[in-house]
């Protein structure tokens, strides 16, 4: 087997119904993945004896799913002691024994946003990661070269971790703006101070401030924001400071109020990444519609579906789907929401996202069109390496054994483990009822 | 036109519905009329002519369903998920099976229209919380008051004592989880006992029914089930946990319905020969256990059925019940099938809740809870047309429906 | 021969002077002192007052030393030369240790003490050798989470980079300079950030020895690995970074306990089942799937137990470090390990050639050479054999005296251990093995037993046991081939196993018996 370095794999699919996403559905036709990237898309491809083959007959190929909100495989969510913490990175900590990787993987889904949580105004650094689940070292599964992005969160979560937990500002909408207005302005001088000092015009450094150093790289455009948001006014609020501050790579995530102001986000040029139909958990989703996405889409904002949750990237497929029940968008729309889209929001929509020549090998396979509720995902490459496949999924899945555990636990709460936004802000804070 | 808290009125009378594919659930599928009228399916058959103050209704290419049935809901009992004051299905006390859900159901919640827009008309409302948290009521998804939405079916709840972990962040060792659960069971034990011999006072009280001092209701909502009459739904999920519940439900002679049973694959042939019905749900959920299989949760219902046990499905949702349907497409697409699933979300569970004889199925002389789709509900391209509850025609009107037309094309826009 | 404190002589055929004391030690083992490269011997343990937020402390930056920010701190402030974990270490033939101060991300400086002296200056031998770090948050306070900790490492390494070419600059030419701000802490990484003072950081998991290692990777500080428990994998990075790795002594809970036989297994693995069933009954039960995962745990105890052997196989030299073992667990473990594959000599260096030379200390001991510290350990038999007894250990040249207590033979404990159901093979020489199941029932003070045979469905009671101490012996009759026989039995009982002889007709004829415990009678 042709086996170009432990990361990339060859392997050619063949007559399968391609959903390219960027060039339509092309039926009976091959896919070949060379090196971990694609090489040709057509009918007939042959390749080398050493090539692994997939038959898909019957079975529609589409680009990898991309999940622009999740929180799995890192081990830890929340640094929730301070309003602002943009020092701090979840790349940091990714666990690549985290089960629930392979079972996004079982969803199709093959690059997730391990993300901060959303106890802070500014929350930390994020990392986009490839599913490589099989590798055992955590940096093989940073999605190398892929834009730094990092957490803001607006709203209930903020105020209720700060405000009502600690007594300190934010408490209200009206705090959270000054938060994001001091720490850019601190940020500001911070940077000026060491350009001071950097051209020899002042003799002491600068103290040193890495949370300062963070916010800088916001401002200087390194950074995309990711900002956990719900209320129309919030929404607007965090577009005009960033217009004060010349900042404007930004995707509102949840957003659930998005579709009140699509207009004012199409004309800002940011997108929105939320959820298909989660509603009425907190009083400031309790206005918002499943028809979100739709509306977003139909005014021009990039938009896409995600999950926030270890349950829900699973079946990402049929969360798209429902863009068609509320809205009426066309598949090409619909699955867009789960493929370019997310790339395009996370910056690497010139790697991922759809199936081009030249991208890299990221490919589910389904047993019937994705958007049809009787799909079950075949099979998930990334990077020409099979990492799920139905036909071999094992009984027991996971790679690391804890030693001292008597038998696998077993977890009444079934499972609803989404808001995991709020994840490690400590229980006495966080109410929610599911 | 919306009105100021609810949706628009539901309008009443009589309808033919022509031309429809009609899935009966009951009697198979096929083509013909269906005539609605004094809130009932009145006429189902080919050509069937429109009578006198009859509406009718061209369902050519369309399919004719029944409501769909969750076995096992919040609806009407929370209406924001953080605002603990909104929420009503969690009372404090570990014995109190008295509290009635149904009362509680708040018939104007929001997520009322949001639920039946979807197709389904009827739902499991549950309480929770301690071991005998309250009783349960299934109600229709139409009316001002509760009594006008109850659909004649209630039913204790017994939280069976748990083994497992309650959570990820159950931080309990095993000893101490081994010795809760032991009181648990002894607690169980002892209160049923009780119960026992509350119901031999009171049968052996008859007529003079104040024998006992003192007022007693949490005995005395008991007591239907302790001689039978009324269903015991026995939450209980691992399978460690099942089998202790399964000696149990034989020891104490009830009438049970197991709910949860998301272990059940591991005990199916037990569960299959004691004849008892499950509720599961919800079916989009992940394994128990790291080590389960990824798609544990989804073949569940599949492997039970499969091996005989009679399935109901929930979604035991208060915001997002109108998923029902999907949970019931991938259960049958993991191995239930399509026709399996469908009879899991209607007739299946009007059998088990002993309400078969007015819903459920097409069939004339039932209620008229149906919707009219464009294709199979479970996929999520399906559009519903029409729907149906007791007869009364409801408006496909919801808050978010309300939403989407005010702002997919915002007026102002842009410009101020 | 040990003369002021050093080893004077080491040989066949010795000088001894008059005033020696000697010490007879006929078949007698002598080793080095164990070295513990990574401990908090001295300290005494504290019970932490509460797990939660300390009260009245700004949560988004609290003091320094709640933080758990303290790389100024030496053990000198907290150690005390008499505290029991000195004598407990040295009863375990321990003569010297690294002791590291207890606390939380950056707990202080560790030094090198001798276990044994008269006052805290006596026993330390370097001071402030080390930077005691770890992955260790805070309390729901700044920084509460590992990526916090992370962080808050990069700030103040940097911070100290800074500051120290500031205060370089400034001492050099102060003129127009902002004078440098003084701040303890920074001050004590000024040497972690020369790469003088080595860190010894805390890295028990897997993920923990990556983050480490690639913290240190990204700073260049100079990193030792300690406390690590699952660390195998990550040995071709240790290796290729050059990192020297400390190994945990401790090892996970249940996994030295002796491999039962198959039946025994069931029953206390499945502790899924709350119901008490009969051994045949739980064997039908337990499913393929059940037996799998059971394999799991037991391959990944063996992982965890047979790290060093592994460490070993791969030429990675180790020391061990004690941070978290129970002192008294420490001989069971080691021999826990040498079984899984550890060869008793890389054990021995690991306990004193390696972290002598891990400490730069070699010169001075580690062995037994002339002119080196004396510090040593007298053994009655091989240190590696369970039985043996350490009888003398000096330290400095100062001898301890080591005492043995005697298990009694009829203390109470000893009832509790035999009662309870076994089963027992007997290994029948030319014969297929016997299997069975003996009961052994305590009332009041006496014994009684009940025994059965796999093959026969009779109990057969015997009213007469003899317990003494952990023996237990007693006779029945049995039909042998339509011939009642007398049998007796004899076993020595240890924890959960037994083994002994059975004989036949008076002794016509014998035969070995072992057996294993399926529960005892609380169960």
């Amino acid at each position: 087997m042709a086996n170009h370095c432990a990361m990339s794999q060859d392997v050619l699919i063949k007559n399968g119904t391609v959903i390219t996403i960027t060039d339509g559905v092309k039926e009976n036709t091959d896919v070949l993945i060379q090196n971990g990237k694609i090489k040709s898309i057509g009918a007939g491809i042959s390749a080398g004896d050493q090539v692994r083959v997939v038959e898909a007959e019957g079975m529609y190929v589409m680009p990898g799913i991309i999940d622009a909100h999740s929180h799995i495989g890192i081990d830890v969510v929340n640094e929730a002691t301070a309003p602002v913490t943009a020092e701090v990175r979840v790349g940091d900590v990714i666990n690549p024994y985290s089960v629930s990787i392979y079972r996004a993987l079982a969803g199709g889904v093959t690059t997730s946003h391990a993300m901060h949580g959303s106890a802070n105004a500014i929350g930390g650094q994020c990392e986009t990661i490839k599913h490589r689940y099989g590798e055992e070292d955590p940096e093989a599964l940073k999605m190398e070269g892929a834009p730094r992005t990092i957490k803001f969160a607006l709203g209930e979560n903020p105020m209720r971790v700060h405000g009502e937990g600690q007594g300190i500002q934010p408490k209200t909408r009206m705090g959270i703006e000054q938060v994001f207005r001091k720490a850019f302005a601190e940020a500001q001088d911070y940077e000026t101070s060491w350009q001071k000092y950097n051209a020899g015009n002042s003799q002491t450094a600068p103290a040193y401030d890495i949370r300062k150093e963070a916010v800088a790289d916001i401002l200087s455009g390194e950074i995309i924001i990711h900002c956990h948001s719900y209320r129309a006014d919030e929404i607007l609020m965090l577009m005009d400071v960033l217009e004060d501050y010349g900042v404007d790579k930004i995707c509102f995530q949840h957003v659930n109020e998005g579709f009140k102001v699509a207009p004012e986000l199409a004309a800002f040029g940011a997108s929105a990444s939320v959820f298909a139909d989660w509603w009425a958990y907190k009083f400031e989703v309790y206005y918002s519609t499943a028809y979100n996405a739709a509306i977003l889409t139909k005014n021009n904002v990039v938009t896409s579906i995600n999950s926030d949750s270890g349950e829900l990237i699973r079946h990402l497929y049929h969360e798209a789907g429902k863009s068609q029940k509320y809205g009426g968008l066309t598949d090409n729309e619909a699955l867009r929401l789960i493929t370019i889209n997310p790339a395009k929001q996370l910056g690497i929509d010139d790697r991922v996202g759809s199936i081009e020549v030249g991208k890299e090998g990221d490919v589910a396979i389904f047993s019937a069109h994705p958007l049809s509720i009787y799909a079950i995902p075949q099979m998930t490459i990334v990077d020409g390496i099979v990492r799920f496949d139905i036909e071999t999924d094992p009984v027991d899945m996971r790679l690391d054994i804890d030693p001292e555990e008597n038998m696998p636990s077993f977890y009444e709460l079934d499972a609803h483990d989404h808001h995991r936004c709020m994840e490690g802000v400590f229980e006495d804070l966080f109410t929610d009822q599911h | 036109m919306a009105t100021a808290q609810q949706m628009a009125k539901s309008e009443s009378g009589s309808f033919l519905l022509k031309g429809a594919t009609l899935v009966t659930v009951s009697d198979g599928t096929f083509a013909g009329d269906l005539l609605i009228a004094d809130g009932k399916i009145k006429t189902i058959g080919e050509n069937v002519s429109l009578p006198a103050d009859t509406k009718e209704i061209d369902c050519s290419g369309k399919y004719i369903y029944p409501g769909m049935i969750d076995g096992g809901t919040k609806l009407g009992l929370q209406e924001v998920g953080n605002v603990s004051l909104t929420s009503d299905h969690n009372e404090i006390g570990d014995f109190i099976p008295h509290m009635e859900a149904l009362t509680a159901v708040n018939p104007n919640a929001v997520s009322i229209p949001v639920t039946r827009v979807n197709g389904i008309t009827t739902a499991l409302v549950v309480p929770s919380g301690g071991s005998f948290p309250g009783t349960a009521a299934l109600i229709n998804l139409i009316g001002y008051t509760p009594d006008q939405m109850h659909a004649n079916f209630k039913g204790v709840v017994l939280n069976f004592p748990a083994t497992g972990k309650r959570g990820w962040w159950d931080r309990r060792s095993d000893e101490d989880i081994k010795k809760e659960s032991e009181k648990a069971m002894k607690t169980l034990d002892d209160t049923w006992k009780k119960v026992k011999l509350y119901a031999k006072i009171d049968s052996a009280a008859g007529s003079r029914k104040k024998v006992l001092e003192g007022y007693n209701p949490a005995m005395d909502a008991m007591l239907e089930v302790a001689n039978g009459s009324r269903h015991l739904l026995i939450e209980v999920n691992k399978e460690a946990d099942i089998k202790a519940a399964l000696k149990w439900i034989e020891k104490s002679n009830v009438n049970a319905i197991l709910t949860g049973v998301s272990e059940g694959y591991r005990v199916a042939a037990d569960i299959a020969k004691a004849s008892l019905p499950v509720i599961i749900g919800p079916v989009l959920s992940i394994p128990g256990r790291q080590s389960d299989k990824y798609d544990a949760a989804y073949t569940n219902p599949g492997l039970l059925h499969k091996a005989g046990v009679k399935v109901v499905l929930r979604t035991s949702s208060y915001e997002n019940v109108r998923n029902l349907p999907y949970n019931a497409g991938f259960a049958a697409a993991y191995g239930m099938g399509t026709e399996a699933a469908l009879r899991s979300v209607t007739l299946s569970a009007a059998e088990v809740f002993g309400v078969a004889d007015q819903f459920g199925s097409l069939e004339e002389g039932k209620i008229a809870n149906l919707f009219v789709s464009d294709g199979d509900p479970f996929e999520t391209n399906t559009n519903i047309h029409h729907l149906f509850i007791y007869g009364r025609k409801v408006p496909l009107e919801s808050r978010h429906t309300l939403l989407y037309e005010e702002f997919l094309e915002r007026d102002p826009g842009l410009e101020k | 021969m040990i003369k002021d404190g050093l080893i004077h002589e080491v040989g066949k055929s010795v000088n001894i002077p008059i005033d020696a004391e000697v010490i007879v030690g006929d078949s007698m083992f002598v080793y080095a002192g164990f070295i513990a490269a990574a401990s908090h011997a001295g300290i005494p343990t504290k019970e932490e007052k509460s797990k939660g937020r300390p009260e009245g402390v700004k949560v988004s930056d609290p003091p320094n030393d709640i933080a758990g920010i303290t790389p100024q701190m030496s053990i000198r402030e907290t150690m005390k030369y008499n505290d029991s974990s000195i004598t407990a270490f040295r009863k375990q033939g321990f003569t010297m240790a690294h002791t590291l101060p207890k606390g939380r991300m950056m707990a202080g400086r560790g030094s090198i003490i001798l276990l044994g002296g008269e006052n805290e200056d006596d026993m330390i031998l370097v001071e402030d050798m080390s930077l005691s770090g770890s992955l260790k948050s805070a309390p729901r306070i700044y920084p509460a989470t590992t990526i916090g900790v992370l962080a808050t490492w990069r700030q103040l390494y940097r911070q100290a980079d800074i500051a120290k070419d500031h205060e370089k600059k400034y001492n050099m030419a102060p003129i127009g300079m902002k004078r440098p701000s003084f701040s303890q802490e920074i001050k004590a990484l000024y040497p972690v950030v020369n790469k003088e003072l080595p860190v010894f950081f805390s890295s028990p998991k897997q993920m923990d020895l990556h983050r480490t290692m690639q913290l240190q990777k990204e700073l260049g500080f100079k990193m030792v690995a300690i406390d690590i428990e699952q660390g195998w994998r990550l040995i071709p990075r240790l290796k290729s970074n050059g990192t020297a790795a400390i190994l945990a002594m401790n090892l996970p809970k249940g996994a030295t306990k002796k491999d039962k036989k198959k039946k025994n297994d069931e029953k206390e693995e499945d502790k899924d089942a709350d119901e008490i069933k009969k051994p045949e009954e739980k064997k039908e039960e337990l499913s393929e799937e059940k037996k799998t995962l059971q394999k799991r745990i037991k391959s990944s105890q063996a992982d965890y137990v047979g790290q060093a052997a592994t460490f070993e196989k791969a030429s990675v030299p180790f020391g061990f470090s004690f941070t978290k073992v129970k002192i008294t667990d420490i001989k069971k473990n080691i021999l826990a390990m040498v079984e899984a594959g550890l060869s008793e000599d890389a054990a021995l260096a690991a306990l004193t050639t390696n972290p002598a030379k891990i400490l730069g200390i070699s010169a001075v001991t580690g062995t037994l050479e002339k002119g080196k510290m004396a510090n040593m350990i007298v053994s009655d038999t091989s240190y590696f054999k369970e039985k043996a007894n350490i009888k003398y250990v000096f330290v400095d040249g100062q001898k301890h005296e080591i005492e043995v207590k005697k298990k009694s033979k009829s203390s109470g404990n000893a009832a509790i251990e035999v009662a309870g159901t076994w089963n027992y093979v007997v290994d029948v020489p030319g014969d297929s093995p016997v299997e069975g199941t003996l009961k052994l029932i305590a009332s009041e003070d006496t014994y009684t037993a009940e025994i059965s045979m796999d093959s026969d469905s009779d109990i057969i009671e015997i009213s007469e046991v003899e317990v003494d101490g952990s023996n237990v012996s007693f006779s029945f009759s049995t039909d042998i081939d339509g011939q009642s026989m007398p049998v007796s039995m004899s076993i020595d009982v240890s924890d959960e196993e037994f083994e002994g002889t059975v004989s036949l007709a008076g002794g016509m004829m014998t035969a070995p018996v072992t057996g294993s415990k399926i529960s005892t009678p609380n169960e």
